[in-house]
């Protein structure tokens, strides 16, 4: 079998005051190896909740009612809490969808970026200062040596989303969930953040969760796009296939209204 | 730290004393009660009080009063008391490293403890750590430090008596410190049995002075912890693997910590006014007792001296908490 996580009929629902709401409802998602693997769906229809389910971060009003997430040969929904750890955070890793808020603001990039390293890698603190500059440059990052002494508000956003790219491909990770990365920047910003995840991810052989709802990003970057719509993957097929012939009839309108979109804005 | 940020305060100390020693020197000449009174003996004559209203130079007109006693402090003099007859700026040296010393070992556990009931507080929330730790901060917030060393009194010193209830030292022991420090004295000389007996009288006093600021730190730090906790970077963390004391402590603590110290510095000074009465109830020989004597026998030049030491006590615990603002928020730090 050559899939790095295998998501199994999945439930989970949130609770409010005593009042229960289904997400997701028997969602299956196999992700290959080596591979950029598209999410969509509309607003509110569980993209992110799935994304956290495998990160394990749920909020506390949600429950996994059901179903499996398979990751190197355990279910990560049933694991123990610290073993789930373990196992997960040295192999799955995430760029989220805000760089602004997404680093700690009192503590300064390198040492950031190191502690992860020497948590992992288990660097010591002159290799894994060494080793960050490294993983700046590999970002594009001018002048790492000044970044790693800079505080996040010092950063512009794009700069912080690299330097969350370099974090989260930092432990050689086998998976990277990346929940609409691009969507905080603006658009220049967008195209160079994308380049820069499909060649590293290229590079480095990692599969990717690529969640986002923007079709035209998806086509570009994706090997595998699997479609969320009401709490379920209503369709999974290859990028090239998906754009010719989609089978699903959400997929078909959400195609149409797409294009109308391109084509409205390229006669603009 | 940046050195024209503590320039510009310590230049703005200046104006603060002065406004503070005029607003002081007036109050207490507009008040009724009248220092030469409470010093004469039975049986004075008229030309005996004018001429101790000379001596003092009660007899001049405020403005010049004032003058006059501005230029002496300039000069480093602030007076003879009036009640103790001897320099009003070698009484208080005497006794201030006394009120320093419990007023920071009082900071220092507020501190401490504060700040660990709002860890455990958050570590376990909604659990019963949290309940505990949130009627801990609740009690305090409603009893009074003077209140607490009546019932330390009563507890540990007449009940159960385990502590001292009174004074500084045994005065059985012999003490041949240099320093009025005696606690840092007593300490780096390694004379840990003299520490012994002072930490056992100060404990009470620093307790009861620390627990209404120990209440008010560990709320208000339990609060932003929480909110902190939410944040993405914490999501970040967790993602990552960091273990959850780490997450708290180095992701979550420093964050939280700069509004509850932005809060705290109006804090502090009520912990400082607070050895007023503690030091009286405990007898404790320090500034704070001293300042109700003085008050009671109208010792003017006294007051006065004792209020701007009050005042620059303020001004300095401010300085250092607004420092450590600075320090622990980067924003601000090389503005
Ligand atoms: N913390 C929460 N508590 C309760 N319900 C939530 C919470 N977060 C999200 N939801 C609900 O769960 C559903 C799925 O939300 P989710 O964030 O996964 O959507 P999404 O597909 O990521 O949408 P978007 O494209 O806007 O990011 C939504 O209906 C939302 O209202
Ligand atoms: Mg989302």
């Amino acid at each position: 079998m050559n899939a790095v996580l295998d998501v199994q009929n999945l439930y989970l629902g949130v609770s409010q005051k005593r009042h229960y709401s289904p997400i997701l409802n028997g969602v299956n998602l196999e992700i290959q190896r080596s591979q950029i693997h598209g999410l969509v769906g509309e607003s509110g229809a569980g993209k992110s909740m799935l994304a956290k389910a495998i990160l394990g971060i749920l909020p506390s009003s949600t429950t996994i009612d059901k179903g499996y997430i398979h990751f190197k040969g355990n279910d990560l929904v049933g694991m123990p809490r610290y073993e789930r750890r373990q196992l997960a955070s040295r192999h799955i890793a995430m760029i989220p969808q805000d760089p602004m808020t997404s680093l700690n603001p009192v503590r300064r990039v390198g040492n950031q970026l190191g502690d992860v390293l020497r948590l992992h890698m288990k660097l010591n603190r002159t290799l894994a200062q060494e080793r960050v500059l490294e993983l700046l440059n590999d970002v594009q990052i001018r002048d790492p040596k000044r970044v790693v002494h800079q505080y996040p508000f010092e950063l512009s956003g794009g700069m912080r989303q690299r330097v969350l790219i370099a974090m989260a491909f930092s432990c050689k990770p086998e998976l990277i969930i990346a929940d609409e990365p691009t969507t905080a920047l603006d658009v220049t910003v967008q195209r160079q953040i994308l380049q820069l995840i499909k060649q590293l991810q290229s590079e480095t052989g990692t599969s990717v969760l690529f969640i986002s709802h923007d079709l035209g990003v998806i086509a570009k970057i994706c090997d595998h796009v699997s479609i969320l719509h009401t709490g379920n993957v209503v369709e999974m097929q290859s990028a090239v296939n998906l754009f010719q012939n989609p089978r699903h009839e959400y997929t078909q309108n959400l195609l149409e209204i797409t294009s109308h979109y391109y084509r409205f804005e390229n006669t603009d | 730290m940046s050195f024209p940020f503590l320039l510009r305060r310590l230049v703005l100390v200046i104006p603060t004393l002065i406004g503070v020693s005029i607003i002081v020197f007036v109050l207490l000449r507009v008040v009724p009660g009248d220092p030469i009174m409470m010093m004469i003996p039975p049986g004075a004559t008229e030309d005996d009080i004018d001429h101790l209203r000379q001596l003092y130079g009660l007899d001049k007109p405020i403005l010049e009063q004032y003058l006059v006693w501005f230029s002496e402090v300039l000069k480093g003099d602030f007076g003879t008391s009036i009640s103790l007859r001897q320099d009003v700026v070698e009484l208080i040296l005497s006794r201030l490293p006394a009120t320093i010393e419990l007023a920071v070992a009082a900071m220092f556990i507020s501190v401490i403890l504060g700040t660990s009931l709002a860890l455990i507080g958050t570590f376990w929330s909604n659990q019963w750590p949290e309940t505990i730790v949130d009627g801990f901060t609740g009690l305090n917030q409603a009893i009074p430090d003077f209140l607490w060393g009546l019932i330390f009194i009563l507890a540990f010193g007449v009940l159960w008596p385990l502590l001292p209830v009174s004074g500084r030292i045994d005065p059985r022991i012999n003490l041949d410190l240099v320093s009025q420090f005696y606690i840092v004295e007593s300490l780096i000389r390694g004379e840990f049995s003299v520490f012994l007996t002072l930490i056992k009288h100060m404990i009470m006093p620093a307790i009861a002075l620390a627990l209404p600021l120990t209440a008010v730190i560990a709320r208000s730090l339990k609060a932003s912890l929480r909110e902190t906790m939410t944040q993405d970077y914490i999501r970040m963390a967790q993602v990552k693997g960091f273990g959850p004391w780490r997450i708290l402590i180095v992701e979550a603590l420093r964050n939280a910590m700069i509004p509850t110290v932005a809060l705290s510095g109006v804090q502090f000074n009520f912990l400082l006014g607070g050895t007023v009465l503690i030091e009286r109830i405990f007898s404790y020989p320090g500034i704070g007792n001293m300042s109700i004597g003085a008050v009671i026998d109208r010792d003017l030049p006294l007051i006065q001296g004792l209020i701007i030491t009050f005042a620059i006590l303020f001004i300095v615990t401010n300085l250092v908490i607004d420092m450590s603002y600075r320090t622990l928020n980067p924003r601000v730090r090389n503005e």
